[in-house]
């Protein structure tokens, strides 16, 4: 005897039903709509600490494009179904076409189209089925076919003849289906094989001797699956030859509420999967349980949400449910009740919870003891270790470390564990697993010990885990050789050095040995002095922060030593001829390349950087912006002495410049900080010079300009500059400091230190 | 007494009589004690459709379906019921049609003002009676609302924000208790099943007296909003228009329907702030432009096509009255207008006529 369940994927209703009906039966086997290449994940639904939502992740070990995620909660029939199977101590048997032969498929037709070149066609991955359900919906007259299946059988408890009714209902369906000329009534070969398949599976079953056959499918397959002497066994063979196979893998993931809303494995979309959560463990006080949880999410939200409104709510929403003839309310009534209730009418307010009501953020839990591949171990391990795991366990966008007073969070690289968080953080991002977004701290944080961190665990992440295994068995091997293959395929310096951040980020000391030699070979024939300026900074900062990360640091030092003297060579020509916006982006890569060199505080260096830049600073074809930065930073380096720096203001603001050349000089001159101008009365005056014998029109054209420079500077300092155009005082009065009692005994004492602090000994 | 076909505006319950009958007639599930009708046959009566027997209900609210349910739903328990919205989006009408299909009668009513005092929401005194007899519950004078908890019927509040708040708190213990105190005799008036209050208010008046938050907990509350498309809006007025123009006894062939599509499309176009099909901007005047403003235009300017035209309503009939419905600011309103005129009207075809009659009235 055969006995089909034609179910709703994640249905509660229909689950209920099932459960119901399946208990009644006592079949002595059980067969479930699954793919047969996962029956080895079945007897895992029998652990109690596997917790849904979870999913089937079924891939090809050769190829991770092709994965599928069957995810399954607690209210899926198929769930219950297998549950009550391995309670009844009873064979259960996935029956559906298994996924081998269509990955072999997929890859088939893959070859057919592929084109060199040519990005790879994105393939569908789903089993879709066409919505049947929502075509009677709409017979029946509702838009949403989910509602006309809550209203139609759901709703309604334990009652088995649905399952009969449904059964009806497809056939009628799959008849119109036939009678267009379709096979079966089946929409395409895919599914006709499906379906083959599946019958043969039952046939299997009967051969074995099993009397009393239960099958759990999706509505849409009951029809053909129920009456198997309409179907020819030599015909569903002839369907199912020469099918190649591939070989496949498979695992249980965790799965989450939101996912499961948005994308499931099934064409059946579950909307409100809190919701039907709630109808499923607790259907009595859904109403009840619903609303109460809606007031408090509204509380939260600093709005009015009394014992008393969830009193009067739930009455609403019952009363809406008699009024449309409905044995409880739907997430409609519900929905509707509470804006009525709530949020005084406005639906807007209600969006404020809404996700949280209907989609809910349970995520659900695989326990360690199911197989896992090598790398997925090592990353438990790992996050169990450096303590991550809480992160791991929510859905929610959260700040690594945040509490209280500290909403940002933060982690110290002088702790051990925080480094070792910060380690696993940047190897994932190196694997594309980006669990961890790094955030800038606050604005007054400039310490480099400080990382601050945004996560957000996705559980599609466990696929790409899976695939991070072909780099290696753990998650540092596999970065290093990710790395290492990357070193490879990548050919110019920016990306290199790049790389070279990450990597020291992430320490992985194996791939910086080949990343440097890389680096060398490209910084050889580099011939873009811009590309070198680029690497420069971030190659500096790795060398003195490298300690803390342990870090090859000579053979980087080696790289900087060449690279500094090519850059000095190539400046001037580099300088030379550049339009407006690409002299403003050389100026910015010319500031941060002149404080990594006086940070690395090399002589040698220097002498030539400095060189290099008076060469620009007079070069006439170069931009006013450039020269105004090269003077600045000479002067700065009293490599230019005041007098100097007078006649060199002089002559680039003189008339003889155009106005706005002059104002670029100007604003090069003046980047960063305008002490200069307060504090060398000169220059002041050579500026306020400059601006009174400009004409209305020039001054109007020199304006903007003008605004862009002096807006930089910092609020006291433009006020400070405001005072002396005011009151026209070029010499501010220092006040004499009245004569001071020094007692020389005393001040001989503190000198040594001072001398010291002030590195005047050396 | 005057006759019925005197009535300037029936009752809903006298106008639509024909209608309750039936529905009671056909309406075969449970009611809530003390209704004339069930909730479903509650929601059929406003939302229109045709009985089993043949009758025709008509539509008395274009718009959705799940509003009218919540309302009825919330009568139905015994929170009260407070409509909200910008004026002219039918809530009075609607209130009204509620109490008539409920109770079959629309007539208890409070009309909320800015000088209320206490009196008009619970009783008064007939002096003559209190000073020969003394304090009796004769000398009491009820007021609708007390009426309506004497019989179980449903009252309406109207323009409840408009009320001064100590007076509005009068209404706290009439919901959540549902009993009316008279402390001068000691005794109280206790409801009975099917007592309820529908008030409306807007929410677009400046200086209303916002309700208390205790207030406001013992309503449910239900957000009318305008029509949602050009074709509801116009269906809104064309039907309303032939039943005023029934009733006013102006001989009229159809109601115009090129003429109220325009009129409906300058209201939208207005109140949105941009054109109907999205491509210009423009600014909206400080009126607010409802259909029930809509409705009063084209009958009032049906009664000029009727009394000094030829009959059949054109752009001069309307002219005044958009003018009017729009221009509530003499400044501000009429550059808005004028604006629109100039780079909308203008420019679409057939609206000339429109245009012209409509420039010489400013």
């Amino acid at each position: 005897m055969i006995t089909v369940f034609g179910i709703r994927h994640h249905g509660p209703g229909s689950a209920k039903s099932m459960l119901k009906a399946i208990q009644a039966l006592e079949p002595d086997i059980l067969l479930v709509e699954g793919p047969a290449d996962a029956q080895a994940m079945i007897p895992f639904i029998g652990n109690p600490k596997l917790k849904p939502p979870v999913s089937i992740l079924l891939y090809n070990p050769k190829n991770f494009d092709q994965a599928v995620y069957l995810p399954f909660a607690e209210f899926s029939p198929e769930w219950q179904a297998i549950k009550y199977g391995l309670k009844a101590n009873i064979p259960i048997e996935f029956m559906d076409l298994p996924y081998s032969t269509q990955f072999a498929l997929d890859e088939q037709n893959q070859t057919d189209l592929e084109l060199p070149f040519q990005p790879k066609p994105k393939k569908k991955k789903k089993r879709g089925i066409k919505d049947p359900l929502g075509f009677m919906a709409k017979l029946a007259g509702y838009t949403d076919s989910e509602r006309w299946w809550e209203v139609t059988f759901e709703q309604h408890e334990n009652q088995q003849e649905i399952f009969d009714a449904i059964l009806e209902m497809m056939t009628a369906l799959r008849q119109d289906a036939a009678a267009n000329g379709k096979e079966n009534g089946a929409d395409d070969i895919e599914e006709l094989r499906r379906e083959a398949y599946m019958r043969k599976c039952i046939r299997n079953a009967e051969k074995k001797g099993f009397q009393n056959i239960a099958i759990v499918c999706g509505a849409w397959h009951a029809p053909v699956l129920t009456d198997m002497n309409r179907f020819k066994a030599s015909r569903d063979n002839a369907i199912l030859k020469g099918m190649k196979k591939v070989n496949t893998k498979s695992t249980w993931v965790p799965w989450t509420y939101d996912r499961l809303a948005f994308q499931s494995g099934y064409g059946a979309g579950v909307t409100s999967p809190a919701w039907y959560d709630l109808l499923f463990s607790n259907r009595k006080n859904a109403t009840i349980r619903w609303m109460t949880k809606a007031a408090r999410l509204f509380r939260k939200e600093d709005m009015d949400a009394s014992a008393a409104h969830i009193i009067e709510a739930v009455r609403l929403a019952n009363t809406l449910a008699t009024l449309r003839g409905l044995p409880i309310p739907g997430i409609e009534e519900m929905k509707e009740s509470a804006v009525s209730i709530y949020c005084e009418g406005y639906e807007e307010q209600l969006s404020i919870v809404i996700d949280k009501l209907i989609i809910g953020d349970v995520i659900g839990k695989v326990p360690p003891e199911i197989p896992l591949v090598p790398i997925q171990a090592d990353l438990e391990k790992t996050i169990k270790s450096c303590r991550l795991s809480k992160y791991k366990d929510t859905t929610e966008d959260v700040w690594l470390k945040a509490n209280a007073t500290n909403k940002r969070g933060g982690i110290d690289l002088r702790e051990e564990k925080d480094l070792m968080k910060s380690h696993l953080l940047h190897r994932l991002n190196i694997l594309q697993i980006r669990w961890g977004r790094q955030m800038k701290g606050s604005q007054f944080d400039t310490g480099s010990f400080k990382e601050y961190w945004k996560l957000k665990w996705r559980p599609d992440f466990a696929i790409k885990i899976i695939e991070a295994g072909m780099w290696g068995n753990t998650v540092k091997e596999a970065a290093t050789s990710f790395v290492i293959k990357s070193t490879h395929d990548l050919s110019t310096l920016p990306e290199l050095t790049q790389l070279v951040e990450r990597v020291i980020n992430a320490d992985l000391p194996e791939a910086m040995g080949l990343l440097i030699t890389k680096l060398q070979n490209i910084a050889a024939i580099t011939k873009d002095v811009q590309h070198l300026m680029d690497a420069i900074p971030p190659l500096v900062n790795a060398v003195r922060y490298g300690s803390t990360r342990q870090v090859n640091i000579p053979a980087l030092q080696m790289l900087i030593d060449q690279m500094i003297p090519r850059v000095c060579i190539g400046l001037p020509g580099a300088c030379s001829s550049l339009n407006e916006s690409a002299a403003e982006s050389m100026f910015e890569k010319l500031v941060a390349t002149n404080r990594a060199i006086n940070l690395m505080s090399n002589p040698e260096h220097q002498v030539q950087w400095f060189n290099c830049l008076s060469i620009t600073a007079e070069s006439s074809l170069v931009n006013g912006i450039l020269k105004g930065a090269c003077s600045r930073i000479l002067f700065d380096q009293s490599l230019l002495s005041k007098e100097e720096m007078i006649s060199k203001m002089h002559f680039s603001l003189s008339v003889g410049n155009k106005r706005i050349d002059a104002a670029f000089w100007l604003q090069g001159f003046l980047h960063g900080s305008a002490l200069l101008l307060i504090h060398n009365p000169a220059l002041w005056n050579i500026l306020d010079g400059w601006i009174q014998q400009m004409d209305w029109l020039d001054f109007k054209e020199t304006l903007p300009l003008l605004r862009r420079t002096f807006a930089d500077f910092s609020a006291p300092e433009r006020q400070k500059m405001m005072e002396l155009v005011k009151h026209k005082n070029l010499n501010p009065t220092v006040t004499k400091p009245a004569a001071l009692l020094v007692e020389n005994t005393r001040t001989k004492k503190i000198e040594p230190t001072l001398r010291m602090l002030l590195g005047l000994d050396s | 007494m005057a006759k019925k076909n005197d009535i300037l505006r029936p009752h809903a319950e006298d106008l639509y009589a024909h209608e309750l009958k039936a529905l009671k007639k056909a309406d075969d599930k449970p009611k809530p004690t003390n209704w004339v009708l069930s909730p479903w046959a509650v929601v059929t009566y406003l939302l229109g459709g045709k009985l089993k027997d043949g009758t025709e209900i008509e539509t008395k609210y274009f718009g959705s379906k799940r509003l009218i349910e919540i309302a009825v739903a919330t009568l139905a328990t015994d929170r009260a019921l407070l409509l909200l919205g910008i004026p002219g989006t039918a809530k009075t009408w609607v209130s009204e049609h509620l109490a008539a299909a409920i109770s079959g009668r629309s007539t208890l009513l409070v009309q909320g003002t800015a000088g209320m005092n206490e009196e008009a929401l619970r009783y008064g005194w007939n002096y003559a009676h209190l000073l020969s007899k003394g304090p009796s519950p004769e000398a009491i004078v009820s007021s609708p609302i007390m009426s309506a908890m004497e019989n179980g019927n449903i009252a309406r509040v109207e323009e409840l924000t408009r009320i001064p708040s100590d007076v509005q708190d009068t209404l706290i213990t009439i919901l959540s208790e549902k009993i009316l105190p008279v402390p001068e005799l000691n005794m109280e008036i206790q409801a009975k099943r099917g007592f309820n209050i529908i008030a409306t208010a807007n929410d677009r008046d400046k200086g209303v007296n916002e309700l208390s938050s205790a207030l406001r907990r013992r309503f449910n509350t239900v957000v009318l909003p305008l029509p949602k498309s050009l074709e509801e809006e116009v269906k809104i007025v064309q039907t309303r228009v032939e039943k005023i123009g029934q009733r006013l006894e102006l001989p009229m062939e159809n109601a115009p329907v090129k003429e109220i599509q325009r009129l409906v499309t300058i209201f939208r176009e207005l109140r949105s702030g941009k054109t109907s099909d999205g491509k210009t901007k423009l600014k909206s005047p400080s009126s607010t432009l409802s259909t029930a403003e809509a409705i009063s235009v084209i009958s009032s300017g049906q009664s000029l096509a009727v009394h000094f035209g030829n009959g059949t309503i054109s752009a001069d009939d309307l002219a005044a009255g958009i003018t009017g419905a729009i221009v509530k600011d003499p400044l501000q309103d009429k550059n808005v207008w004028l604006e629109y005129l100039e780079t909308v009207v203008k420019e679409r075809k057939d609206w000339e006529d429109l245009y012209k009659a409509c420039k010489e009235m400013l």
